[in-house]
């Protein structure tokens, strides 16, 4: 079992959803953390949850990359435990500077909810390993800000070092103009940093890990990671 | 009291869709003479004191941390305030009358500085650019 910890944010707003697959999904030891404290309590693995904090003031994360917890989550980073930021935490992710580039609005300035394909770029890191490459997952997405954008030395070094894990495709897990809801550079949904511990993405697992609501490709990235530090699948659904 | 502006603009290289959006609906109302927009922040500030060195320094890294980023916009910082008066310490009450003088100076009608001044002339040639061309 895994201890982790999910931080809320003023704005966060699927802090309860990735509560609930940790805690009643995946049989884990999960703990709220409120923006204001200092302390993981000792957690494994830390999640970004999505939302708007701080109302996507100034811009996306731009304010909650200051919060108090940020340096402890800094902190857990550099010691190499899972950092997951999903949709907003991405944003605050690239904000922190823990991972590179930035998410600007939407090339439609259109808030996009829907449930897109994503694929996955490849198995191996502990985020996908649960996956095959080029699988292509049914994932929802819900954003206004999640167009990322990096210089082209950036994007580069992305794809050779193997930290871009999730793209926009068709069903087919094709690239094309029409699969890419926001346009992201590249097709961008989800990257790591280059020691591959910290992962941002757009598209939400945690409202894609039950049957019940429609598709279950999203669970496998917690499986993955709870594989990753060996730790076997009790209950998984 | 220091007062400050921060002007926030997405940088030349990166698309901008609200600058898009907003050329595309002013060629929509007849200005075709509008070939680029870009959408940025204007953020005022107001500060204690009347170091300006010191209030710059401080902005700076505001500017940095804070209110741009740097991946993807530019900013332009310009301060508008009172150096303190060099006085001798036997007039102090001259010296702070000097102060609250040079603050209540109004502030918004002239650009503080250069970058701010050249934006205002720019959009002074353009508006009578589209005048003369309605003019036609």
């Amino acid at each position: 079992m895994m201890r982790w910890a999910v931080i809320q944010f003023p704005g966060s707003n699927c802090d309860q959803d990735v509560f609930h697959v940790l805690k009643n999904v995946l049989a884990q030891e999960v703990d709220y953390i409120w923006h204001k404290d200092s302390s993981l309590k000792g957690a494994d693995a830390v999640v970004l949850p999505g939302g708007f904090s701080y109302g996507d003031y100034l811009r996306c994360g731009a304010i909650a990359r200051f919060s108090p917890i940020m340096p402890a989550v800094k902190e857990a980073a550099g010691q190499g435990k899972t950092v997951l930021g999903i949709c907003n935490g991405f944003q605050i992710l690239c904000e922190a500077g823990l991972l590179p580039g930035v998410l600007v609005r939407n090339t439609s300035l259109h808030f996009r909810c829907e449930t897109i394909p994503v694929r996955v770029e490849h198995p191996s890191s502990r985020f996908t390993s649960e996956y095959l490459t080029g699988q292509v997952l049914q994932l929802p997405i819900a954003h206004g800000e999640g167009h990322y954008v990096a210089d082209e030395a950036t994007l580069d070094a992305l794809f050779l070092h193997k930290q871009v894990l999730f793209t926009y495709s068709d069903s087919q897990g094709r690239t094309t103009p029409g699969s890419n809801p926001n346009g992201s550079q590249r097709h961008i949904a989800g990257i790591t940093n280059r020691a591959g511990n910290v992962f941002g993405l757009m598209p939400h697992p945690e409202r894609a890990s039950e049957k019940i609501l429609g598709s279950s490709d999203g669970l496998g990235l917690f499986t993955s990671i709870l594989a990753s530090q060996g730790v076997p699948l009790a209950q998984a659904a | 009291m220091i007062r400050a502006q921060v002007i926030v603009r997405p940088r030349a290289s990166i698309f901008d869709p609200q600058g898009d959006a907003v050329c595309r609906a002013i060629q929509h109302l007849g200005v075709s003479t509008v070939k680029q927009a870009h959408v940025g922040k204007c953020i005022e500030l107001e500060l204690e004191g009347n170091d300006l060195n010191k209030a710059r320094a401080q902005l700076e890294t505001i500017c940095k941390d804070l209110l741009s980023n740097p991946v993807i916009e530019d900013y332009v910082l310009t301060l508008k305030g009172a150096e303190p008066p060099k006085v001798k310490a036997a007039s102090k009450p001259a010296a702070k009358k000097a102060v609250k003088k040079a603050a209540s100076r109004p502030v918004a009608k002239k650009a503080a500085s250069k970058p701010v001044k050249k934006t205002k002339v720019k959009k002074t040639v353009r508006r009578a650019a589209v005048k003369k061309k309605k003019g036609k």
